[in-house]
């Protein structure tokens, strides 16, 4: 198939690949492009205007600094920073006014003496600053200075801590959380340290905040697992029923959100599971690993089909495990499917439904979705 | 295939440095999006050692802030948007510029065409494209700018939108009006 065959000189213009070839003559580009004209004489009109449009672009915006001007100016960059890491951060003034600032010498080798001695206390404070902040983690952070009950669980087995409230905390050994004697009249705040399991008592008036590295996750009842180790760099909330609402924490995303107190945290439902990644500073929403059937659901389904419609057979999925699954409903109505999927994990399922139809599924953004050309 | 241009993907270990503190590496960052920042500066003023201080100060602002830093993918709309604010607020210090005016994109600056380009474009194009980059100058300042954006920067819509602070559709719509002008003038 010729990706290009509909393009015209707006769609060459506006490509990523034409564009490259137009602007950096890449040895692979220009031959590929060059045998693309030859074989569609057709477009050999909309292929050179686009060309001249974009080159006209480059040649017009193009500005004269040579290489060694850059240089210049990186190498000051360079060294600028160089000098504001022998200074902490918080004693160095903005960078507007610090320019500013001019030495007043005060006479030969005094100053430099001076100098150094200032270089010296610097570095200093700096290590001083830097050693007293490292080692605590963001859960000792947010711990620091409140008053607060704790329970870490020091032993080799699974922990159940039962909260005033009802809700139940299993730590997973390792695990530790600080929460207070008597949670507030508007809501149920909890800090966690590594994995653990929740099963939330409902209460509308006060929803259930856990805190745990970079996220918050909020809920009014339901049952969830989260996995947040000290320093790990992924930090997972999955849910098992009910829906949480996961925000970051991040000072940046706090200050994003300004002045407007409202969270706009991630929806999480039934199945589905988030994951925080630290070093990417980004939650990507996507499904447990193994997805459970919902206790609430009517468990009576035996997953036992006999010729029947392949978008029936996905709906009777969806309600038994409560995600999403999108598919093209008129497309499915007609592919029949004959088996027994009573034992398999809801992945296998869908493994063995595909292949009997001939489609594929992908997990996108916490919903499965079914690709299917169809069946005759 | 689409995609931003490979050039302003940064990978992951050298961003990465960079947030440690590697003063190399914020070197290196620094130069591989200098040339594009400091073109997009001199359409706004056409004092170059005045472009240059604001980069200075701009990427300095980057490197104070690094620990707090995002996904790499945004560094070049982030600089690009940081380095227009920060030209039009140098140039209401400087009073070049009165509140509420706006920032002139303004590329009559022409660089001439270099030899090599000349090479490439081969003796039958050239013509062509002299006449063309003449229409660019007649485009209207949001045209021209949003064509430099669009090709020269190569950032998409919503990125656009946001650097020149307007709506997503209002890109679409401007781009789409000014590629079918300078498409009749052929």
């Amino acid at each position: 198939m010729n990706p290009y065959a509909d393009y015209c000189l707006e769609d060459f213009v506006l490509d990523a690949r034409f564009q490259r070839w137009v602007r950096y003559q890449e040895a692979d580009e220009v031959a590929f492009w060059h045998q693309y004209g030859q074989q569609n004489p057709q477009q050999e009109f909309d292929i050179q205007h686009a060309q001249a449009l974009l080159r006209s672009v480059y040649q017009r915006y193009e500005s004269r600094l040579s290489d060694s001007e850059i240089h210049s100016e990186i190498q000051k960059l360079i060294s600028k920073a160089r000098v504001s890491k022998e200074t902490p951060i918080g004693l160095l003034s903005d960078q507007e006014e610090s320019s500013e600032v001019k030495v007043i010498p005060i006479g030969g080798r005094l100053t430099w003496l001076i100098r150094a001695a200032v270089v010296i206390l610097l570095l200093g404070v700096g290590w001083w600053l830097w050693t007293i902040q490292k080692p605590a983690s963001v859960y000792e952070q947010r711990i620091a200075g409140q008053t607060l009950l704790e329970r870490k669980n020091q032993t080799k087995v699974k922990q159940i801590v039962r909260l005033a409230d009802g809700s139940r905390v299993i730590l997973n050994p390792d695990a530790r959380i600080s929460y207070p004697a008597q949670f507030a009249a508007d809501r149920r705040q909890i800090y966690l340290s590594g994995t653990a399991f929740f099963e939330v008592t409902k209460d509308t008036k006060r929803p259930f905040v856990v805190y745990a590295n970079e996220l918050m996750t909020k809920v009014l009842g339901t049952s969830f697992l989260i996995q947040a180790a000290d320093g790990a760099t992924k930090t997972t909330v999955e849910v098992k029923e009910g829906r949480v609402s996961v925000s970051e924490t991040t000072d940046k995303q706090i200050r994003q959100r300004g002045a407007s107190r409202e969270l706009n945290g991630l929806i999480v439902t039934t199945n589905q599971k988030v994951i925080f990644e630290r070093d990417q500073d980004r939650l990507v929403k996507t499904l447990r690993d193994n997805p459970e059937i919902v206790a609430s659901a009517d468990k009576s389904v035996p997953f036992q089909f006999t010729n029947t419609p392949v978008s029936d057979v996905l709906t009777d999925l969806k309600r038994a495990y409560q995600v999403d699954i999108l598919f093209d409903k008129d497309v499915l109505s007609h592919c029949p499917l004959t088996a027994t999927l009573t034992d398999q994990s809801l992945y296998e399922k869908l493994s063995v439904i595909c292949e009997a139809i001939g489609a594929r599924y992908e997990i996108l953004d916490g919903q499965i979705i079914v690709d299917s050309k169809g069946c005759n | 295939m689409a995609g931003p241009d490979k050039t302003d993907v940064l990978d992951a270990d050298l961003w990465n440095a960079f947030r440690r503190g590697d003063e190399t590496a914020f070197g290196q960052i620094a130069h591989r999006f200098y040339k594009s920042l400091f073109n997009y500066g001199v359409k706004f003023s056409k004092d170059r050692e005045f472009v240059k201080d604001c980069l200075q100060d701009l990427f300095m602002e980057l490197w104070y802030k690094r620990e707090t830093l995002g996904d790499t993918e945004f560094v070049k709309f982030y600089l690009l948007k940081s380095l227009r604010r920060k030209i039009y607020k140098e140039s209401l210090k400087q009073q070049w510029l009165t509140t509420g005016e706006e920032l002139d994109f303004d590329g009559d600056d022409l660089g001439e065409l270099s030899i090599e380009q000349q090479i490439i474009d081969g003796e039958t194009h050239t013509f062509q494209i002299q006449q063309l980059t003449h229409h660019l100058t007649t485009l209207s300042k949001r045209q021209q700018e949003i064509i430099y954006l669009k090709f020269y920067e190569n950032l998409d819509n919503e990125s656009i939108a946001q650097v020149m602070s307007i709506s997503r559709p209002a890109v679409a719509n401007l781009l789409y009006r000014t590629i079918q002008e300078l498409k009749s003038r052929f």
